[in-house]
């Protein structure tokens, strides 16, 4: 019995996939008004996901790449408060693209962009420049990715403590439990103190490298 | 099943350089409270600038004039004691603008002014004049340039030797590694003593070119 049993499993597992096929249905004694059914069903897979951007960046694909924004003040404009426009990052003068797309839902489907720093901007040598000399101008960009709303997206204003930390979180609303929001960071240097000569920042060891992240609320 | 896993990472490889682009992340199994991260490097160069200026300048740029300060002794007062006040500077009367910067740093940053004659004043025919006959008057400039400290700088006493020399160093203290003063300085001639008549100094071979240096220490 037990291998009757065991043959028939056998079989069974053989022909499945020969016999699987959508559904039919036949009256073979059909008169008037008669009805036969067949069914299909079907679904449609969306899958979760959390997205961001800050750069130059191809949509939906991770790259581990970071950009430099570097701000070298003239000779002779040391602490003039004269600003000092940047070099580098994806959108030229010191610009960078910002992308967050996100549909994993939640209560809201908000998501939370924050920024954090590791302290200061150093030069390794005692002095630091303080992040409140980078200034930060929020606007859409030039052009809009088909399904994005391109506007200005509110930077989460940089933790200024001596040993770092996270910034001031921003949240982006969701429409239909869904974000897809881009725009455009300009950066510039302030300017507005003279420091010792150096380069402040632009490594991790002193602290020129902020991380940006985008919290599924 | 083996085939199509081959497949895909296959397909994966093939694109992962097209996708290659500065810090983007993406998660695509994204749960509420998932976090993206993306990272951006800012650096802030300040140059290393020591600037320094007597009289006529240009703010931050090499400036080649040179001042011309003149004492002339009414012929009623010669060696009377009556202070004569001088023309030229950029001041007038005889007085002249001073301002240094430097962001050199260093241990302290300060600066260390001090001037250089290359003997006393002579009136190329055998007679000189001491350097003491010239007095300093220190004092701050009728306007502030923004950012910098308005004040009197103590003058750097001329050297009185027969052959010049440098004289007594003044140290301008930084701040925070930053040395950014400015001052003006009243020349005067003594007329303790009575001269024989002549011009005294007003050209290098006869001693009338002082030279102002600063040192970042």
């Amino acid at each position: 019995m037990k291998k009757l049993a065991l043959t028939a499993a056998a079989c069974a597992a053989l022909l499945s996939p020969v016999l699987s096929h959508a559904e039919s249905v036949v009256n073979t004694a059909a008169g008037t008004g008669a009805v036969v059914n067949a069914r299909l069903n079907f679904s449609i897979v969306i899958p979760s996901v959390l997205y961001l951007a800050v750069g130059t960046n191809t949509s939906f694909a991770a790259n581990a790449s970071v950009d430099n924004l570097v701000f070298t003040v003239p000779a002779t404009g040391i602490g003039n408060s004269t600003a000092v426009a940047g070099v580098g990052g994806d959108q030229a003068a010191g610009a960078v693209t910002v992308r967050v797309f996100s549909n994993v839902g939640g209560a809201t489907g908000n998501v939370s962009l924050n920024s954090t720093t590791t302290g200061q901007l150093s030069n390794g040598a005692g002095t630091t420049i303080p992040w409140t000399q980078i200034a930060v101008a929020p606007a859409a960009l030039a052009a809009t990715t088909p399904g994005f709303t391109n506007g200005a997206i509110t930077h989460p204003t940089f933790n200024n403590g001596a040993g770092g930390g996270t910034g001031t979180a921003t949240t982006l609303t969701a429409v239909g439990k869904v974000v897809r929001q881009e725009g455009k960071w300009t950066f510039t240097y302030s300017n507005t103190t003279a420091y010792p000569a150096g380069t402040y920042g632009g490594t991790v060891a002193k602290n020129g490298v902020v991380t940006y992240t985008a919290t599924a609320l | 099943m083996k085939k199509l896993a081959l497949i895909a990472a296959a397909s994966a490889a093939l694109f992962a350089p097209i996708l290659s682009h500065a810090e983007s992340a993406v998660n695509t199994t994204a749960v509420v409270g998932t976090v993206a991260s993306a990272k951006l490097n800012l650096s802030v160069v300040i140059p290393s600038v020591l600037y320094l200026a007597v009289g006529t300048n240009s703010s931050f740029a090499a400036n080649a004039t040179v001042d011309n300060v003149v004492f002339t002794v009414p012929s009623t007062n010669i060696g009377d004691s009556t202070v004569v006040a001088g023309t030229g500077g950029d001041q007038a009367a005889g007085a002249v603008t001073v301002r240094v910067f430097s962001n050199v740093g260093g241990t302290t940053g300060n600066v260390s002014l001090n001037s250089t004659t290359t003997g006393q004043m002579s009136d190329g025919a055998g007679n000189t004049i001491p350097w003491t006959q010239v007095g300093v008057a220190s004092a701050a400039l009728a306007a502030t340039t923004p950012g910098f400290t308005n004040a009197a700088i103590t003058h750097p006493a001329f050297n009185n030797a027969v052959a010049g020399g440098t004289g007594t160093a003044t140290t301008l203290t930084a701040v925070g590694k930053i040395v950014r003063q400015e001052g003006k300085w009243t020349y005067t001639y003594a007329n303790t003593a009575a001269y024989p008549a002549g011009t005294y100094g007003g050209t290098l071979a006869k001693n009338g070119i002082v030279t102002y240096t600063a040192t970042a220490l």
